[in-house]
């Protein structure tokens, strides 16, 4: 018998969302960061204030991912959307 | 290499015509079937994971997904062509703080997204030839590992895909 129930849950999204959260800013940092400072010489960005702003970016993403993972496996609107879905097969079967 | 950008230089905007036309159809060619037919087979399996109704329509679903995404994943490679093309056509260069902010998001984020999505819809991961092959717990992990995969990027796409086009338009700095 092959299992269908999902393996994802809450805990598991909340990781992945701080997960792929710090690795896309970090990710974007380095990536921007390196660009201008070994090919334009440019070091603003190597200061305390971008690296606070992109922690606050981080920690806001990471928010968002986890509210979008909740809302699209269908945690917070279950009830409300998915009866004419779910009822669609048995009624028309 | 000269005598290569000489030839394309007349063409420049017709480059930039055949990119943006491959944008959309990278961004919006599957909305519609993510947004309306994926999302509620999905909910519905979610929902009732014994009900096999829910999963035949899930099944069914999913696969041909896989075969709609085409338009997709012929859309990237064109653009990414394209926009190196211009880049080199048009003298840009990194100094442009928009368009480093943009190579950025595509180097860190969207070829690595699309190399999964590739893998999952065209490759190893496409359910129809699992599913032909007998493996039906194959079939039924790659599944689930797709679902995983659209909740985990379906967030990241629609804020930085947005975002890329923002940046090419508005060019804010």
């Amino acid at each position: 018998m092959i299992t269908t129930d999902f393996f994802g849950y809450p805990k598991l999204y909340n990781r992945i969302s701080w997960a792929i959260a710090i690795y896309t800013t970090t990710g974007i940092y380095c990536f921007y960061t390196a660009i201008k400072y070994f090919f334009h010489n440019e070091t603003s960005l190597l200061a305390w204030q971008p690296i606070l702003v992109a922690f606050i970016f981080a920690s806001l993403l990471a928010r968002y991912i986890f509210l979008m993972m909740m809302f699209i496996d269908g945690q917070f609107y279950r009830k409300k959307l998915k009866k004419k879905h779910v009822t669609f097969d048995n009624k028309t079967a | 290499m000269l005598s290569f950008i000489n030839l394309l230089s007349p063409y420049y905007m017709y480059i930039k015509f055949a990119h943006v036309i491959f944008v959309m159809m990278w961004a919006w060619s599957a909305v519609q079937a993510f947004t309306h037919y994926l999302i509620p087979a999905f909910s519905a399996w979610r929902q009732r994971p014994d009900d096999e109704n829910a999963i035949k329509r899930r099944n069914w679903a999913i696969e041909r997904f896989d075969d709609g995404v085409l338009f997709e994943h012929i859309a990237f490679p064109i653009v990414i062509i394209t926009g190196l093309l211009l880049y080199v056509l048009g003298g840009w260069s990194t100094s442009a703080n928009w368009l480093l902010l943009k190579l950025a998001i595509i180097v860190v984020l969207m070829i690595p997204i699309e190399i999964a999505d590739y893998y999952l819809a065209h490759f190893g991961g496409n359910k129809a030839r699992i599913r032909i092959a007998g493996d039906m717990q194959r079939y039924e992990n790659m599944i689930q590992w797709h679902w995983l995969f659209f909740l985990i990027t379906t967030p990241i796409i629609m804020l930085f895909a947005t975002t890329i086009i923002f940046l090419a338009v508005v060019k804010p700095f």
